[in-house]
């Protein structure tokens, strides 16, 4: 699996947006007048509701496009070997979920469409758990400094021998012998 | 203060405040009929949309009076004393729970949804004296629906914008993303109490349902069926809109509602220009303006863009970098 200048790229664009997704996101509560964050110089636009809307909305599509650009290459990938890690599988599902709750809850502000008030209080909290769960998991990855990507090994080995020697992390898991055995 | 609100205050007896003592009882059993098969009709399906007549309209209160009647039970009702906010210079606690504030009626509060607003002055060089029922419009495209964080505001298939007590935090969002500031906030109440009271919410907005129960009943809203004067007619929104535009023309009039804010399930027709109306009326806190009102969902609705093309410009990306890759494939053989 190659790393290009694109990819490098994707992934800043991809770091940032959600980085400010998640902020704006906590911004589409009333917090951040309240507890002084939009007294800070260069964040009074939180403050607002509408502007902070507007930010969620713009980091939120690229976001989207990161994410397409990253699942259509791991789809075409997959035939050179290239996996998802445990926590890559993880985060990608909770990002799935992340995303299109929040293209749902977008189509939703838009004229003539309203859902019933269950789907719409569902889809709130489904948004906003699936959002924080995606920040904690990205926060630990980072600091555990988790892949989201592996390439399995090549070989005749079975199916569930692969799973074993693959780490958290997508590196191999070097075993080591027992003394004795 | 303008002139009928210190006759009203001081008890003189004005012509308004009599009929309103004698039409307030009156009123109610009679308009009971009015508008009622339209309610019906409309709740197969569709929104429903009040119009208002302000040429017809007394300033009896005799709707203000209903809705407090009517809604009493849904009334906020602290217990204890009202918890200190944190950080408490941001966090204003807002109490209109003595008797004194309960009884307020010169403006919107948790227990008074509806007021009657005065406009005095001159137009085409004849004065004129209206009063307007001011409440909640309910908007087609609610901002307060759209944006409450919890989904605490809903907004129902026959138009109705209503505010679940149960789910508000009181953090009064709804308020400040309204083009008319409608919701009001009472603190020492709601959901927030048995969360984290002091650090997130601050009790529960309140503003006018238009009587979503009786609705539902196949009722009229109070305020509609206690008028003695059938300033408001309820019905779909189509027929409201034809109606609104009708009498406008037959009295050379103006309508107000039927634009503002993308449109809204409350409409004005009144004989005087709004913005006339608006530079008279007395405007504050729980007491809305008559300007126009741009749709405040607009800008983000047209944001709605970049959510469109972002997936798109993710896959040709995508599509570009395995071109490129076939291509240095080939170019190595």
């Amino acid at each position: 699996m190659k790393t290009s200048l694109q990819d490098r790229i994707v992934s800043v664009i991809f770091g940032i947006s959600a980085v400010l997704a998640v902020f704006t996101g906590f911004g589409n509560m009333p917090l951040y007048k309240r507890y002084y964050i939009a007294d800070i110089p260069g964040l009074g636009w939180s403050g607002d509701f509408f502007t902070n809307l507007h930010v969620h909305y713009i980091a939120g599509s690229l976001l989207l496009a990161a994410a397409v650009y990253g699942g259509v290459r791991f789809w075409f990938e997959r035939k050179e070997g290239t996996r998802a890690t445990r926590s890559g599988a993880v985060r990608a599902a909770v990002l799935f979920f992340a995303l299109v709750s929040g293209v749902f809850m977008a189509l939703r502000n838009l004229p003539g469409i309203d859902y019933p008030f269950y789907a719409h209080v569902g889809l709130n909290f489904l948004h906003m758990s699936v959002a924080v769960v995606f920040m904690a998991l990205g926060i630990g990855c980072l600091v555990a400094r988790c892949r989201w990507l592996s390439r399995e090994h090549q070989g005749s080995a079975p199916k569930f021998l692969k799973l074993a020697t693959e780490s958290s992390q997508g590196k191999p898991i070097v075993r080591r012998r027992r003394a004795g055995s | 203060m303008n002139a009928h609100r210190r006759e009203f205050m001081s008890g003189k007896i004005t012509r308004r405040s009599f009929l309103r003592a004698g039409l307030i009882t009156a009123g109610s059993a009679a308009a009971s009929t009015v508008a009622f098969s339209k309610t019906a009709r409309a709740a197969s399906g569709g929104e429903l949309c009040t119009l208002l007549d302000i040429r017809k309209c007394i300033g009896c209160e005799a709707c203000v009076e209903a809705c407090r009647w009517e809604n009493e039970g849904k009334f906020p009702e602290p217990e204890g004393d009202m918890p200190t906010m944190v950080p408490v210079d941001r966090v204003k606690v807002a109490d209109w729970s003595s008797e004194e504030k309960r009884d307020v009626r010169y403006r919107l509060t948790p227990y008074n949804w509806l007021y009657i607003q005065y406009a005095e002055g001159e137009y085409n060089g004849k004065p004129y004296s209206l009063t307007i029922p001011r409440r909640c419009m309910h908007c087609q495209n609610a901002p307060c629906v759209n944006l409450c964080p919890f989904g605490a505001a809903d907004k129902k298939s026959n138009g109705i914008v209503r505010i679940h007590s149960g789910l508000c935090m009181g953090g009064a969002k709804c308020k400040q993303v309204c083009p008319w500031h409608i919701p009001e906030r009472q603190s020492g109440v709601g959901l927030h109490l048995d969360l984290v009271p002091q650090y997130a919410g601050n009790g529960v907005m309140y503003k006018c349902d238009r009587c979503y129960d009786r609705i539902a009943d196949g009722k009229l809203p109070a305020c509609i069926e206690a008028c003695p004067e059938d300033v408001q007619t309820i019905g779909p929104r189509e027929e409201i809109v034809k109606r609104a535009y009708a009498l406008a023309e037959e009295i050379d009039g103006f309508v107000y509602g039927d634009t503002q804010n993308g449109g809204t399930n409350t409409i004005y027709v009144s004989p005087v220009p709004f913005e006339e109306l608006n530079r008279v009326i007395e405007k504050g806190p729980g007491q809305p303006h008559l300007a126009d009102a741009e749709d405040a969902m607009e800008k983000t609705n047209n944001m709605i863009a970049a959510l469109a093309i972002a997936p798109i410009a993710g896959l040709f990306a995508a599509l570009a970098r395995f071109k490129r890759l076939a291509q240095d494939k080939e170019d190595r053989r």
